[in-house]
């Protein structure tokens, strides 16, 4: 038995010690990729830091695809970074906040990109290898997506299982070893320019859904309205816009009404500036789109040009 | 509790060292142990179920008694198919029911009565096959006056209900399983390195080849009718190879997992898509389930004795039953009347024993000769499969009518088929070594046995680095449902 129980530990040791360090290597390299929709650089600048910034775009793909940070910056003269997170709801962009607010520089301006899918929750974890560089016992983001069941309990403290199987990550990482400069740019500051256009996404999900109802998750409600108050206590201005949506996608979520009310309300209740671009003249154009909720490079100029002005001609930054 | 999860290797890790620190001087302990473990272990599917696998426990192991204590054959018979009609109503309820309910009622539609079944809504108790399997095997053994009745609860409780064989075999029989129960068991430092080495392939069987297998077996099976017959046979080498690596793989887990706790569990697979014919295959195929058939239903039936008719219906019933024995779907029954039909002339023409021995042995190249035996064999039995997997006789029917058609000959294609090179390189690394290792107990017995420790080790590493990187996504074990 002795025998074999030192087998095993000679077997088995060398695996953990060196499965630490190409754990600290693969999150490394992994971390360095602009790919998995471009979720990387937002995290590490939250991580690290680095998002330093007086203006800073909050929400999910819609906020991502919609507010171009260049253009912000050089229209308004200062710094601004876009924190959107494609496939998340306030969840997990309330995380970001967090980040934001313990790791970062504090901005001047938070501008809060709602619609109706930010106070529901999601079933799934969208893009989950987004999160394999930075799992690793860290228990902000173990709480935050714990609900689901994507990751174990052993995904987060024991490392390289969170790795397990993934070859997808695995071949990025490798790939990035190997040809470190095949890692083409897909955000610039957070925003991420889509140059596609019109595709048949929304007729698909038509045939698909026919019609679609959101659950408001009070919970997430309750988070968002702590959000408000925590960064208000901390002398950040919050602008909450609904950004344009195409015109016939805004029939397709059938209570996207009630979502708009409860952030009117909130923005009442909390003194904020809420701006609503459903009725815009760029919603009834789909060459500004590239599916229903989505605007494409050219629609994300063009709507960026129109939030920096109204900002300027409300002077939110000056007040 | 999956064997590929880290669960279980948590699991098996406190039951190995209670089991040889705590409880290493007491065989009762030891016994104990392995019933909790293994109850905690079903009882983690769902813990409903136990109160199912306690009762059919107590009702086999007092059967036992009451069968070994009887001496009028009246009693003894009726004890006997009291054990046997409550086993197999079990299975009955839970297996079968909604088939026979189902079939019946559209039976009499086709004769103008409607009627709309009573079904019932309850999920299949995991293991329920294996381990009502295990019960009536010891019923029947005492009755033919095999074995006596064992009168220890816990060990035979340990016997049905033994971790690692309790969800999906192999099918011990009281005669091999029983008598280790009941002796100490002493750590063998070679047997559980063994066990270990038997561990590692079983799970490079099941997350590497199983599970990515899968991957392309389903897609390609549930969007058939998208696809040309040149890739509804990829689809079908998929399942081919995911089957096996699935169940073979869970066998091996389940050997290399009781070979630590020092039990010797029955062989299910020896390289079965080696065999040279049919009659090969299934003395190579789920061991543990033909030699039960064998000897519980096939012998008793009159074997391969008697005349060509006695044969005939010998082998029908024996194969219907294997297939009806999976699950209740006609695509089994279909799966085990053409394994019928396939091995039939063997059985008639008296050559089913003609290749007992390992295909083309101390050599490293079949003949000819064994090569087309092989590949024709393995042709029949993917044919086979293809019932096997498909979701209803009509879906088979589809997917071979459009095999055997023009489309045979295009290019195959399916999404993201460039994403399943790599899978097919592993399925075909993976036969070579099963062919180098084929003379062994499972592939990588020998390999490298008596090169130096770092060779040997570096293997070993290799097979944990491939099983790393390349697990496909968790799937259920396919024989788990049966």
């Amino acid at each position: 038995m002795e025998k074999f129980l030192k087998q095993v530990f000679l077997f088995v040791f060398p695996i953990l010690i060196v499965g630490y360090f190409i754990d600290i290597l693969l999150s490394d390299t992994l971390k360095k990729s602009n790919s998995y929709t471009g979720e990387f650089p937002t995290w590490n600048a939250l991580y690290d830091g680095k998002v330093n910034s007086d203006i800073v775009i909050c929400g999910s793909s819609r906020a991502t695809y919609h507010f171009d940070s260049k253009m912000i910056e050089s229209e308004l003269k200062t710094r601004a970074f876009n924190l959107g997170i494609v496939g998340h709801s306030f969840a997990m962009q309330n995380l970001r906040n967090d980040l934001l607010l313990t790791n970062n520089k504090l901005p001047k301006l938070l501008i809060y990109s709602v619609d109706a899918r930010t106070l529901a929750s999601n079933k799934e974890l969208y893009n989950p290898d987004q999160f394999l560089p930075y799992l690793f016992w860290n228990s902000k983001l173990e709480k935050t997506i714990n609900n689901y069941d994507t990751f174990t309990w052993y995904d987060y403290k024991i490392p390289l299982i969170r790795f397990y199987g993934k070859f997808t990550a695995l071949k990025t990482i490798f790939s990035l070893i190997l040809h470190p400069k095949n890692n083409p740019i897909l955000r610039i500051k957070g925003f991420k320019g889509n140059i596609s256009i019109w595709n048949n996404d929304f007729e698909k999900a038509k045939i698909k859904l026919g019609k679609y109802k959101t659950e408001i998750n009070k919970e997430l409600k309750s988070d968002f309205e702590n959000f408000i108050k925590k960064f208000q206590l901390k002398n950040i201005k919050i602008i909450l816009i609904y950004s344009p949506e195409y015109i016939d996608g805004q029939k397709f979520i059938i209570n996207r009404n009630e979502s708009v009310q409860i952030f009117k309300s909130l923005a009442k209740k909390y003194n904020l500036t809420y701006l609503d671009y459903a009725t815009d003249l760029i919603c009834f154009d789909k060459k500004y789109f590239y599916n229903a909720s989505h605007l494409n490079k050219t629609g994300a100029e063009f709507f960026t040009a129109k939030v920096t002005d109204t900002i300027q001609k409300l002077k939110i930054l000056e007040k | 509790m999956l064997f590929n999860s880290i669960n279980f290797a948590v699991f098996l890790i406190i039951v190995f060292l209670i089991y040889w620190f705590v409880a290493n001087k007491n065989l009762k302990f030891q016994n104990l142990l392995l019933l909790v473990s293994s109850y905690f272990f079903y009882a983690c599917w769902d813990w409903r179920f136990l109160f199912l696998l306690v009762f059919s426990t107590f009702l086999d192991y007092y059967t036992g008694l009451k069968l070994g204590e009887s001496k009028n054959q009246k009693n003894r018979k009726f004890w006997f198919w009291l054990s046997i009609s409550i086993n197999l109503g079990f299975l009955g309820v839970f297996k079968y029911y909604n088939f026979f309910a189902e079939t019946f009622a559209s039976s009499m539609s086709q004769f103008g009565y409607l009627i709309n079944p009573m079904l019932l809504n309850v999920i299949l108790p995991v293991g329920i096959s294996f381990y009502t399997f295990h019960g009536l095997s010891y019923v029947i053994d005492i009755y033919k006056n095999r074995i006596q009745a064992e009168r220890n609860f816990i060990d035979y409780s340990v016997f049905v209900s033994f971790f690692p064989l309790l969800v999906a075999g192999p099918i011990e029989r009281a005669t091999h399983l029983l008598p280790q129960i009941k002796v100490n068991r002493h750590f063998d430092y070679n047997n559980a390195i063994d066990g270990l080495k038997q561990i590692l392939w079983g799970l490079f069987k099941k997350v590497v080849i199983a599970d990515n297998c899968a991957k392309y077996a389903n897609l390609i099976f549930d969007n058939s009718d998208h696809y040309s017959g040149s890739t509804l046979i990829i689809g079908a080498l998929f399942f081919t190879f995911q089957i096996y690596g699935d169940f073979s793989g869970y066998s091996d887990i389940a050997i290399g997992t009781a070979r630590l706790l020092g039990i010797d569990l029955l062989r299910n697979f020896a390289f079965p898509y080696f065999s040279r014919d049919i009659a090969e295959f299934w003395r190579r195929w789920h061991i543990s389930l033909s030699s039960w058939f064998k000897d519980y239903l096939y012998i008793p039936l009159g074997g391969s004795n008697g005349n060509m008719w006695m044969k005939i219906r010998n082998i029908g019933i024996i194969f219907l039953v294997s297939g009806f024995w999976h699950g209740a779907n006609w695509t089994f029954i279909v799966w085990g009347l053409l394994n019928a039909l396939y091995i039939l002339p063997s059985i008639l023409f008296q050559t089913n024993r003609k290749n007992l021995d390992i295909v083309a042995q101390g050599k490293f190249l079949p003949s000819v000769k064994e090569f087309c035996s092989i590949v024709i064999t393995f042709g029949l039995t993917v044919f086979a499969w293809i019932f096997f997997r498909a979701n209803n006789l009509h879906h088979a029917l589809s997917i071979v009518a459009q095999i055997f058609s023009e489309s045979i000959f295009k290019i195959p294609y399916y999404k993201d088929g460039t994403l399943s090179i790599p899978t097919i390189c592993l399925v075909l690394i993976f036969v070579l070594i099963e062919w180098i290792g084929r003379e062994n107990q499972y592939a990588i017995a020998t390999i490298f046995s008596k090169k130096p420790k770092f060779l040997r080790w570096g293997f070993y590493y290799l097979i944990l680095i491939v099983i790393f990187i390349f697990a496909g996504s968790n799937q259920q074990f396919i024989y788990f449902q049966f």
